[in-house]
């Protein structure tokens, strides 16, 4: 591969006595679908407006394949980064129609209208040239965004919460058709998302946000199953958390023994899915069934051991359990984290 | 002194109060309840604005008297003339009715913006429909009725036209009277200056109101609940608006068509008022004009760019649109009397004038039209590689066309019915329709001035329609 398309160092940025950004690194590799994701209010849409240079921080550099945009006594406009964006609303020029919209970036030469055709068609909005932005539906507005951010050839492409405006019913096909034309356009794109699921179901790297700083950044899969902290696993995906004393290599808890690499008070992580529920035998003792929530595809169950702990055991559909009846816990796999 | 202060101070007091009961009761009459053709009432309320305060103040003088309109009318069904009407009175009578329509604009908006969910909640926990007018809807209307009040009384102290007309001695009246034919500015400067004191304080207290009423502002998207009227209600609702508009609209204008189908049974000519409309026409455009082009690069700066130095860039016009006209007036004639003598009585100077008086009208404009676009469309259009100049050219302005267009037709109409500045700082022989209506009420030639006063109306009636009324209704 070659360079990464951004590289942020040390990025500080202050709103008042709020820091939006704080000594914030990232790295966005050349070619990826990359998520920025973090709960409201981390510093992503701060981030973002760093990088397309909306926006100046206080400390810290960053540069665009290379070429350094953001530094002391460097600061280079918007205009000439080749980033494309698509913002939360869209922002569509309201006077200008779709291939006014998609065409704007675009030098006024003999390749403009060709190269309007091209993008409009590679969003499947063929036919809708002459329409005006209130004249679409969202998700039409939302592909012309994104045809407009394409259609210069940006380094990379950031899209800003880009499927919270449309309804839960589109939400799935519209994010498996806009991956798919930036795939086909070998873009890079930054998503800017707090949704997890979103984030772990369409990127190749999903880096995590919290507090102005970057925490960790991994594949979806990497994130999932070796979060690099207690926050980390609780905002991606579902755990249930115990926490025990360690002492070399094994830790205690209310579920029993379990391996541990970290010495002395911890908090141990179980995914839902790695617990399971039997009437014979487990590794994780006795519990009493406390309540069952059935979603048609799985099922959640709690359980109760006797000093109150509960924990929550993610089944498959068929399983049958009821409340008060007695069971075995299966643990499969656990996380360490040092409190 | 002492009277001219207590006579501007009276004067001020009853007309707020009488226009701020009138334009409170209009407003809701037609917003919140469910009075038939509450819409068309509504526009029929704001029609009395096309006509000036000394144009109603005229067509009062010229129904009055021996010769007037109504005294013919009365004296043909065998009832007893009318005194001329003049003194506190009738200036009462005319600042109230050719003055109620902005209060009504402006409380209209706020009432129809109401989050009706809030009244709801009330009478959800057991609130009557009394205390919940009380405790809810009046307190969210304080800011609209606070501002409403000092705008009016700013209004009503720098009043000049038709008290002057009425013959009631306030600060304006005096200021001019002392001015007139006397070489020595320094006794109108005095008074100026009081005045100008007094108007200074109004807009304190108002600025202060005005910056707190931003936390009240409310969107709700929901229709606003109407109460329902009973058939009395209705009947009463009807006699109030009904008799509003034909007192403010239906009278006045009927008295100008008197005269003017008088005169022309006489032989008198329209055609004589020609050039004083094409002046007016001519000058207000070019203001028009000149301070829409004024505006844009400021509201732009304001909007996009704050701090403390735009936003006093945007106080400093509000502060002399706020003060006494006839005070501006003054100060720039003596100015340009004293350090730029070749400007004195040219149209440069009326139209610099003009610039310090409604840039405001046309800066609010562009500001909001600004506020409305955002910035996040700016962003994208950098983003797309086109610089900060390009960015003006194909997105800004474009889209601000609508709002600059909207504060030029303000402006347009503010300098169309501009007296007491064209007064003092015209060029010679360049009379406008206020000029021309002025003197010829004055000289009590009414048929000349219904000729002028009807040219104003219809020539400030399109864009206020087009622009202003249009827009409220929307």
């Amino acid at each position: 591969m070659s360079d990464p398309v951004i590289t942020a160092v040390g990025v500080s940025k202050r709103f008042g006595d709020v820091k939006a950004l704080d000594e914030c690194d990232l790295t966005v590799p050349s070619g990826a679908v990359m998520t920025l994701l973090g709960p409201s209010g981390s510093g992503k849409s701060t981030m973002l407006r760093i990088i397309a240079g909306f926006d100046r921080p206080e400390r810290g550099t960053v540069d665009i394949r290379g070429r350094r945009v953001v530094g002391p006594e460097v600061f280079v406009p918007p205009e000439q980064r080749r980033v494309g964006v698509v913002l939360q609303d869209y922002a569509l020029f309201p006077h200008l129609d779709v291939a006014g919209n998609v065409g704007y970036g675009l030098a006024r030469d003999r390749d403009r209208s060709r190269r309007i055709d091209e993008v409009v068609e590679l969003v499947g909005l063929t036919g809708l040239r002459k329409r005006y932005p209130h004249e679409l539906s969202g998700g039409q507005q939302q592909r012309v965004a994104l045809a407009r951010a394409l259609a210069p050839s940006p380094d990379l492409v950031i899209l800003d919460e880009p499927f919270s405006n449309l309804d839960e019913a589109l939400r799935g096909q519209v994010r498996r058709d806009i991956i798919e034309v930036i795939r086909n356009a070998s873009a890079t794109a930054l998503f800017i998302t707090h949704d997890q699921e979103e984030a772990l179901s369409m990127s190749d790297l999903v880096a995590v946000m919290n507090a102005g700083r970057i925490v960790q950044t991994a594949p979806p899969q990497v994130l999932y199953w070796e979060p690099a902290n207690e926050w980390i696993a609780s905002f991606v995906g579902d755990a249930n958390f115990v926490s025990g004393r360690a002492h070399g290599g094994t830790v205690e808890t209310a579920l029993g023994t379990f391996p541990c690499d970290a010495d002395g008070d911890i908090v141990m992580m179980i995914r839902p899915e790695e617990v399971g529920l039997s009437l014979a035998n487990g590794n994780g003792g006795e519990a009493i069934v406390r309540s069952t929530e059935f979603f048609g595809h799985d099922q959640l169950v709690t359980v109760a051991y006797p000093d109150g702990t509960t924990i929550r055991s993610r089944l498959g559909p068929d399983s049958n359990f009821s409340p008060g009846q007695h069971v075995v816990v299966h643990i499969e796999s656990t996380t360490c984290f040092p409190r | 002194m002492l009277e001219l202060a207590g006579n501007t101070a009276l004067l001020t007091v009853t007309v707020t109060f009488t226009t701020l009961v009138l334009g409170l009761t209009s407003a809701w009459l037609t917003t919140r309840t469910d009075l038939p053709g509450s819409g068309l009432w509504s526009t029929l309320v704001t029609l009395p604005l096309v006509i000036p305060s000394y144009v109603g103040a005229m067509t009062m003088l010229s129904a009055s008297g021996n010769n007037g309109a109504l005294t013919v009318l009365f004296e043909s069904i065998g009832l007893p003339s009318l005194p001329v009407f003049q003194g506190f009175w009738p200036s009462w009578a005319a600042l109230s009715l050719w003055n109620f329509s902005f209060v009504h604009l402006l409380i209209v908006p706020v009432l129809r913006r109401l989050d009706p969910s809030l009244e709801d909640v009330a009478r959800g926990l057991g609130a009557s429909r009394w205390k919940t007018f009380r405790t809810i809807v009046i307190p969210q209307l304080r800011p609209a009725i606070a501002s409403s009040t000092l705008l009016v009384a700013l209004y009503v102290i720098a009043e000049f036209g038709a008290v002057s007309m009425l013959r009631y001695e306030t600060f304006t009246r005096a200021i001019y009277t002392q001015f007139a034919g006397r070489l020595d500015p320094g006794p109108a400067l005095y008074l100026a200056g009081l005045l100008t004191t007094a108007a200074l304080v109004i807009v304190l207290v108002q600025q202060r109101v005005r910056g707190r009423a931003a936390l009240y502002t409310n969107r709700s998207t929901r229709e606003p609940r109407l109460h329902h009227l009973s058939r009395w209600a209705r009947v009463g609702a009807w006699a109030l608006l009904g008799g509003l508009v034909t007192l403010a609209l239906v009278i006045p204008v009927a008295i100008l068509i008197w005269w003017m189908i008088r005169g022309l049974s006489l032989g008198n000519s329209m055609l004589t008022v020609l050039p004083h409309l094409t002046r007016s026409v001519l000058i207000s455009g070019l203001a028009a004009l000149v301070i829409a082009i004024a505006a844009l690069p400021i509201g732009i700066l304001v909007v996009r760019f704050p701090s403390k130095r735009t936003r006093m860039l945007e106080s400093i016009p509000w502060l002399t649109y706020s003060l006494p006209h006839l005070a501006v007036g003054l100060a720039f004639l003596v100015l340009t009397i004293r350090i730029a003598r070749p400007i004195y009585q040219t149209v440069i100077l009326l139209v610099l004038v003009y610039l310090a008086m409604f840039l405001p009208l046309a800066l609010a404009a562009v500001e909001s039209g600004m506020r409305r676009i955002g910035p996040a469309l700016e962003d994208a259009s950098r983003s797309l590689g086109v610089g900060a100049l390009g960015t003006l050219r194909r997105i800004t302005i474009p889209l601000l066309r609508p709002s600059v267009l909207a504060g030029a037709a303000l402006v347009f109409l503010s300098v169309m019915k501009e007296l007491p500045a064209t007064l003092l700082l015209r060029p010679t022989e360049f009379d406008t329709l206020p000029v021309r209506i002025w003197s010829a009420t004055n000289e009590l030639f009414y048929t000349q001035a219904s000729f002028a006063s009807l040219a104003l109306i219809a020539a400030s009636a399109l864009p206020l329609y087009f622009f202003v009324i249009r827009d409220l209704h929307e």
